[in-house]
């Protein structure tokens, strides 16, 4: 039997928590607080204590879908960035701009959240972009 | 405005086959008691799990009373042992939390009418004197009774959910 | 002790060890075996306190008959002892390794599992985990109430507290109950949330003081915990983990059995 502990951090909120994973035999059977985590010493939150759940979930998406017809099928990312590139240009045509937001997100890196903005500001041309963390 | 008297919320777990005959007989006889209490009917008085009590007094019980037959005479053989243990253990409990006194169990056969009226006026009288339960008061966050010690935070909100 | 696991693990007579290992600067519970014996190396012992006796119960559960062996002390016996007679480990499987007894002049050298210390904001707050069972029996009924629902009523329900206890093994747990607590809310229905769980802890809870580390509220928890064993020794004389028969709140007569909780 295989048994591994893993240390990683919580992928919900901007807080960012250390919790070790609970391996068993290759599959995720659970989580726990990372006690020396400077972020959480060893607390976590409702979500964080039943991260393990979304991973096995079956609900869980684990490729692009793409609505045709009012029913979602299972596309590409490159067809799917495709869609929604023109569907953006479309809309940014027809009604401008600002018709556009775009939120972006704690768990992404400074410099992602950087090329977000600029995205939002340089190639869509409106100033609305929010962050989760701005609260 | 004259304040309405305090009328206490009792709720009372009564055995089938003692406690609750008990009040049967007391009805037939027309024995009058208090009228605060509650009553709900339990096979035996080892049914009622520490869990009921708690969903009580959560509820706004001001006060639980639990009857069952005597020791040595439960229906089921040894249901009141069970009962025993868990009702002294319950009442260290809540005493610890603040709620003491507010719990009562008390042996009554089913022909013991008499016991019954008395012990029903005596928990009336005591959880009169007790007061409303403090749960209560605080989730109605009176005044006087708000969370005051240690200091609540600004946004500390009513007490009961 | 590290020749010692070693000599046991190359001989069979131990088929894992369940340790500590340093991983990115944290020490992490890890399983040594047989396959990877170069990584006895890297075992530590001054590890905060994790629910250790939790993951040997999965594994026992997952591969029943392997022997395991877990680093701990006596309060990790103690663990072990609750879950055996819960029918959940199998005594003949798990042995503890405690290092104090393998190096006794170093004894101590082990850090032991210490809530820190509350700091000045949390002290104005009233926030403070150092407080024992005498300071709160020292206040009248109503400053009891006001003090226990001020601390109760900081609880976020994240459930840290049965998660992480090493004796909290049940399939169904009453916390989760609909009609009993009302789940799926928020806000926490107070004081039955935490008293039921105390209910429960009577004849189980070892005081080892994970529940308080684990509470992001600082909820005094453990002092909860500790009236309840306390009433339980003053009540039936049993102390928990030390007896081996089942505690005196279950049911007369016949052994109770629970079912194992499932892995997901
Ligand atoms: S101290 Fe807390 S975590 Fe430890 S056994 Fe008791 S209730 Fe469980
Ligand atoms: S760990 Fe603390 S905050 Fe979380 S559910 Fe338990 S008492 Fe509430």
């Amino acid at each position: 039997m295989e048994y591994k502990i893993i240390p990683s951090v919580c992928s919900y909120c901007g807080t960012g928590c250390g919790v070790l994973f609970k391996v068993m035999n290759g599959r995720l059977v659970g989580t726990l607080p990372n006690k020396t985590h400077p972020v959480n010493e060893g607390g976590l939150c409702i979500k964080g204590w039943n991260l393990h759940e979304y991973v096995n979930s079956f609900l869980r998406l684990t490729s692009p879908l793409v609505k045709v017809k009012g029913r979602f099928h299972k596309a590409t990312w490159d067809e799917a960035i495709q869609v929604a590139a023109d569907h953006f240009t479309s809309i940014v045509e027809k009604y401008g701009p600002d018709s556009v937001g775009v939120l972006v997100s704690a768990k992404m890196t400074n410099e992602e959240n950087f090329l977000a903005q600029k995205f939002a500001r340089a190639v869509i041309g409106t100033n609305n972009v929010d962050h989760c963390a701005r609260l | 405005m004259k304040a309405e008297p305090f009328e206490p919320k009792i709720l009372a777990f009564f055995c089938n086959w003692c406690t609750y005959g008990a009040a049967d007989l007391a009805g037939v006889s027309r024995l009058q008691y208090p009228p605060n209490v509650r009553p709900i009917r339990v096979m035996c008085s080892a049914t009622v799990s520490p869990h009921h009590v708690l969903r009580a007094f959560q509820s706004g019980a001001d006060g639980v009373l639990v009857g069952g037959c005597h020791v040595g005479d439960c229906h089921y053989i040894y249901g009141n042992y069970m009962t025993i243990k868990r009702i002294r253990f319950l009442q260290e409990l809540l005493e610890f939390v603040g709620l003491g006194e507010r719990l009562h169990l008390e042996w009554i056969s089913s022909a013991e009418a008499q016991k019954f009226v008395q012990v029903v006026t005596e928990f009336t009288l005591k959880i009169k004197e007790l007061g409303p339960s403090p749960l209560t008061v605080l989730s109605k966050g009176l005044p006087a009774m708000a969370l005051s010690s240690p200091p609540p935070r600004e946004n500390a909100r009513a007490a009961v959910g | 002790m590290r020749e010692q696991i070693r000599s046991w693990l190359e001989s069979g007579e131990m088929d894992a060890f369940l340790g500590f290992k340093e991983v990115e600067g944290h020490p992490i519970p890890h399983l040594f075996s047989k396959a990877n014996l170069a990584e006895l190396e890297g075992l530590i012992v001054n590890a905060p306190r994790y629910p250790l006796e939790t993951l040997v119960a999965e594994m026992l559960q997952s591969q029943p008959g392997m022997k395991l062996g877990v680093l701990g002390d006596e309060t990790t016996r103690r663990a072990l002892n609750v879950l055996s007679i819960w029918n959940q480990v199998s005594p003949e499987s798990v042995r503890v390794i405690d290092p104090d007894q393998f190096a006794p002049e170093e004894k101590g050298a082990r850090k032991v599992f210490r809530v820190s210390e509350p700091g000045p904001v949390k002290l104005e707050r009233g926030i403070d985990n150092r407080l024992g069972v005498d300071a709160i029996q020292a206040l009248d009924g109503d400053d009891r109430v006001r003090r226990w629902m001020y601390e109760f009523q900081k609880c976020i329900k994240c459930y840290g507290c049965r998660n992480i206890c090493p004796v909290c093994f049940c399939k169904e747990c009453s916390l989760e109950h609909q009609d009993l607590i009302s789940t799926g809310t928020v806000l926490t229905e107070v004081p039955i949330f935490h008293l039921v769980r105390a209910v429960h802890m009577a004849g189980r809870c070892i005081d080892c003081g994970m529940c308080e580390q684990a509470c992001p509220a600082d909820i005094p928890l453990r002092l909860l915990y500790r009236k309840v064993n306390s009433i339980v020794m003053e009540l039936f004389d049993y102390e928990n983990g030390l007896s081996s028969d089942q505690p005196p709140l279950s049911v007369l007569g016949e052994k109770v059995v629970l079912e194992l909780k499932p892995i997901h």
